[in-house]
């Protein structure tokens, strides 16, 4: 647990990755692994990613979900260009190897075309907890906005 | 009775005239009408151009987005047709809106990419431009519903959430769910952009994978487009499906449960 000014800060830790290692992909961030017990892997590892908004999915991890745009009026600016999906609220749990997981409702965007990897963005999951970030012991803390010890 | 692009364009030479039209039902394809190779051929592109700025000059409204996105998507396989374009992807509540003339332009500038690669025959521009005027019909029509406002407030919602302004999009949100209690596309909105709950779950449930990833990460290569049940160190099954895998796991008496199921994407 960190704490901030005696109070508790973050309730879970985990050990991220410096890749997602389904894509195969060298590029270095931090990435979580998350929880859905609704789908066939129940683990995934997702991108922590600020700089975007909600949370994104592949589209074959929305599929076992359930989720399937059910219209395209929201659009999103994202590396791949911009795409259009809608907006749906799910729970989406923060693995923790120390302490407390944290199950958020977050607010997927859901988009039928996105198969680029998982993605955490601010509004709509980040903004929603508490959060630090180690990168020297390659450590994600996390926790409830309001902690009660 | 003159079709949508002879009252545009009465004087251009290229929108059909009477004894076409009269051959034509909208929305229908009839493919007994021999494409026209002429020269008005040649500049149907150019028309529908500049019937979508007509039409954006005309109207300044932004609700075709979604049909036509659609139209794009499935006129591959289908003839073009007025209810592709002007249908409603959801069973109730008002036609989808779209929030800015350039998505509108965009979409036309997709038809065009796509009708320069599968030229669009007469009979089927025609049915186009019916059905944006069908689709201008029904805006009216909803104009005149008494949920309008509702609408209205649904769709600045949804232009704020596309430039970002979150804050501003609950705000809004909030606002119309007091005024409009009973508009379910406002509800349905709200809630998925409210914060929620966050909750502290024990992990004990959550089995540490981290042999599995392991084996991912000095594998993986090999099985990219494929799916892989992983236990530990070992590799259960692979398939190119997701279903074929499981079957592979239920033939050695295996629950999905038991591995670790993933994807590794192709390069």
């Amino acid at each position: 647990m960190l704490k901030l000014n005696g109070e508790v800060f973050t309730s879970g830790v985990a050990t991220y990755s410096d890749d997602d290692p389904s894509l195969n992909s060298k590029q270095t961030s931090v990435h979580v692994r998350i929880y859905l017990p609704e789908i066939r892997q129940k683990f995934l590892y997702a991108k922590i990613d600020p700089a975007t908004s909600w949370v994104i999915l592949n589209s074959d991890i929305n599929e076992q979900l359930g989720l399937r745009a059910y219209s395209n009026d929201i659009t999103l600016q994202t590396a791949a260009g911009k795409m259009r999906g809608c907006l749906e609220r799910w729970p989406i749990t923060l693995i923790a190897d120390k302490g407390d997981a944290l199950k958020i409702d977050a607010t997927l965007f859901v988009c039928n075309e996105w198969t680029r990897g998982n993605f955490l963005g601010y509004s709509g999951f980040l903004e929603r907890i508490r959060f630090a970030v180690d990168p020297h012991y390659r450590k994600f803390y996390f926790g409830q906005i309001s902690q009660k010890v | 009775m003159n079709t949508f692009a002879q009252t545009i364009y009465p004087q251009n030479p290229l929108a059909l005239n009477n004894q076409e039209s009269k051959n034509l039902s909208l929305g229908e394809h009839r493919k007994d009408l021999q494409p026209i190779t002429h020269d008005r051929d040649v500049d149907r592109i150019d028309l529908i151009e500049q019937f979508a700025t007509a039409y954006i000059e005309r109207t300044g409204r932004r609700f075709l987005d979604e049909h036509l996105h659609d139209v794009l998507r499935v006129y591959g396989r289908f003839p073009l047709d007025c209810e592709l374009i002007t249908q409603r992807p959801g069973k109730e509540g008002f036609p989808k809106e779209s929030y800015g003339n350039h998505s509108l332009k965009s979409n036309f500038f997709g038809i065009l990419n796509y009708a320069s690669k599968n030229p669009l025959r007469t009979y089927e521009l025609d049915t186009l431009l019916a059905g944006l005027q069908k689709a201008e019909q029904n805006f009216e029509n909803q104009r005149s519903n008494p949920g309008h406002e509702a609408f209205v407030l649904l769709a600045r919602t949804k232009k704020l959430l596309n430039e970002q302004r979150i804050q501003d999009a609950r705000s809004t949100l909030e606002h119309g769910a007091r005024l409009y209690p009973k508009d379910m596309g406002i509800a349905r909105l709200l809630r998925a952009i409210s914060p929620g709950q966050t909750t502290r779950v024990k992990s004990t449930a959550m089995a540490n994978r981290n042999r599995e990833i392991a084996w991912i990460r000095k594998h993986g290569i090999h099985y990219r487009g494929q799916w892989v049940a992983i236990r530990n160190d070992e590799l259960l099954a692979s398939a190119k499906t997701l279903r074929s895998v499981l079957e592979k796991l239920k033939q050695r008496e295996l629950t999905d449960e038991e591995a670790l199921i993933q994807y590794i994407v192709p390069k």
